[in-house]
């Protein structure tokens, strides 16, 4: 009985605190691989999504491919990008469909449309099932970055980003592709 | 254990909160002079916050969650009545000298009573002024330099004769369920004039403002879903292509909806008459 009524103190207390927590807006939480290439990839992603939902969003850097997919499944990260050829080799096949179903039902992540081509395979993002729920436009805001994205051009913007910071970059990319 | 866990989880806003002091206010209090806000001051349901003209109401520039968006904030589930002045406007702002967004949070009015604001000036916060699941009247105050100037969603507000300027957005708001005017606003300079984030169904009216010299003039969410409508605002342009590419919509991406802006006001009638409703809407 005591549980019972200090759940329902502790609930109604939490709600309350969490009103004013909520109002500054959700967050989603972009990762990347450490490198400047994925460093603007990740931020193309990050202010397409701010800029057109008005969500926040942060960006958080990796050392591998592994510490970057693990934190997805733990859930410190809501969206990544992916190379197609290493997501078939965590789930152990060389059939991108499988891949894509063992992805959703063993860690709950979904295969986005794959955004652009690299040299052997698809650069592809990957969303969180439960951060997918929350932002259901997510894959169709992010599908427009297809056949703006290419390796060609982010090797573009690397170029650009001595001379300029990676956010002006990106801004600029955005607004030319009339994305934002 | 089960137990155990679901309370730390339940608890865990707390904990991020527990450093953050809180005052409350559960009475009627007078706010005059120099008022310093070191974190969370909280207008209580039973309490009644008037603010008499020339305040300086100053946010301490903390961010205990590091989350690059200052503490410090004033919270109201009560009442609130802002009276400032023309030649003594009340000021919300930091205790920065060099003036930058979100070097505090808010001023929020939330399921409160009732909020009027008038003659305030709101500067470096992420949202100046947000009111939700209340009536409120906000008039002749100026939002410069925050994130958002003004945000609102389900709302009974009067927004007249206000200036919004220097803010990533002048106006973000989910309409949801709300209503009401705005009216005989200044909108320039902004990143997004206004942005209608989601769930905006024309029930709030934008009429006689100035909207102009913004990044876009009006920007419509990703979210959004029903056409809206702008009618008889300037645009600080008089040919209807040129307000076009100011605005954010299905022109330019095939997945939104319209902004109908016709017919437009095509002289900027703030210049010449601006009747704010004496009580508000």
């Amino acid at each position: 009985m005591f549980r019972k009524w200090l759940l329902i103190f502790l609930t109604t207390f939490a709600i309350g605190l969490n009103i004013s927590y909520a109002c500054v807006g959700k967050t989603i939480y972009i990762g990347h691989i450490s490198s400047l290439e994925n460093e603007i990839i990740g931020n193309i992603l990050s202010r397409l999504i701010t800029e057109r939902t008005g969500t926040s969003v942060k960006l958080k850097k990796f050392s591998n491919t592994n510490a970057l997919f693990q934190a997805a499944v733990n859930g410190e990260i809501d969206l990544f990008m992916f190379d197609s050829n290493e997501i078939k080799t965590i789930v152990q096949t060389t059939d991108f469909e499988k891949a894509k179903t063992d992805i959703n039902t063993k860690f709950n992540l979904v295969l986005l449309k794959p955004v652009y081509e690299t040299k052997a395979g698809y650069n592809v993002p990957i969303i969180r099932k439960d951060t997918l729920k929350k932002f259901p436009a997510l894959p169709r805001l992010i599908e427009k970055l297809n056949g703006n994205l290419a390796p060609q051009i982010i090797s573009e913007l690397t170029k650009e980003v001595d001379r300029r910071g990676i956010k002006d970059i990106v801004r600029e990319f955005l607004k030319s592709k009339n994305l934002i | 254990m089960k137990f155990l866990i679901f309370l730390i989880f339940l608890l865990f806003p707390y904990l991020s909160f527990a450093q953050i002091p809180v005052k409350e206010i559960k009475n009627e209090e007078v706010w005059q002079g120099k008022i310093f806000i070191d974190g969370i001051v909280a207008v209580r349901n039973s309490g009644k916050l008037i603010i008499k003209e020339g305040t300086e109401v100053i946010f301490k520039t903390i961010d205990i969650d590091d989350d690059g968006i200052g503490d410090s904030e004033l919270y109201v589930e009560g009442e609130i009545y802002v009276y400032g002045t023309e030649n003594f406007p009340v000021i919300f702002t930091s205790d920065k000298p060099v003036k930058e967004p979100s070097q505090w949070k808010y001023v929020m009015v939330n399921h409160a009573k009732y909020a009027y604001f008038e003659h305030a000036i709101f500067e470096s916060a992420f949202s100046g002024l947000q009111i939700h699941f209340t009536k409120g009247v906000v008039k002749n105050c100026i939002f410069r330099s925050n994130v958002d100037g003004f945000r609102f969603s389900t709302a009974n507000i009067y927004v007249c004769n206000n200036i919004m300027t220097k803010n990533k957005h002048g106006i973000r708001y989910e309409e949801r369920d709300s209503k009401g005017i705005i009216e005989y606003n200044h909108i320039f300079d902004n990143e997004i004039g206004i942005f209608p984030v989601t769930a905006c169904y024309n029930m709030v009216i934008f009429q006689y403002n100035a909207i102009e010299k913004n990044g876009y003039n009006i920007k419509v969410g990703y979210e959004q879903k029903k056409d809206l409508t702008f009618k008889n605002n300037y645009f600080g342009m008089v040919f209807e292509r040129d307000i076009k590419k100011t605005i954010y919509d299905k022109n330019h991406d095939k997945h939104l909806p319209k902004v109908n802006f016709k017919p437009f006001l095509k002289k900027n009638i703030l210049r010449s008459r601006i009747k704010c409703l004496e009580n508000g809407y």
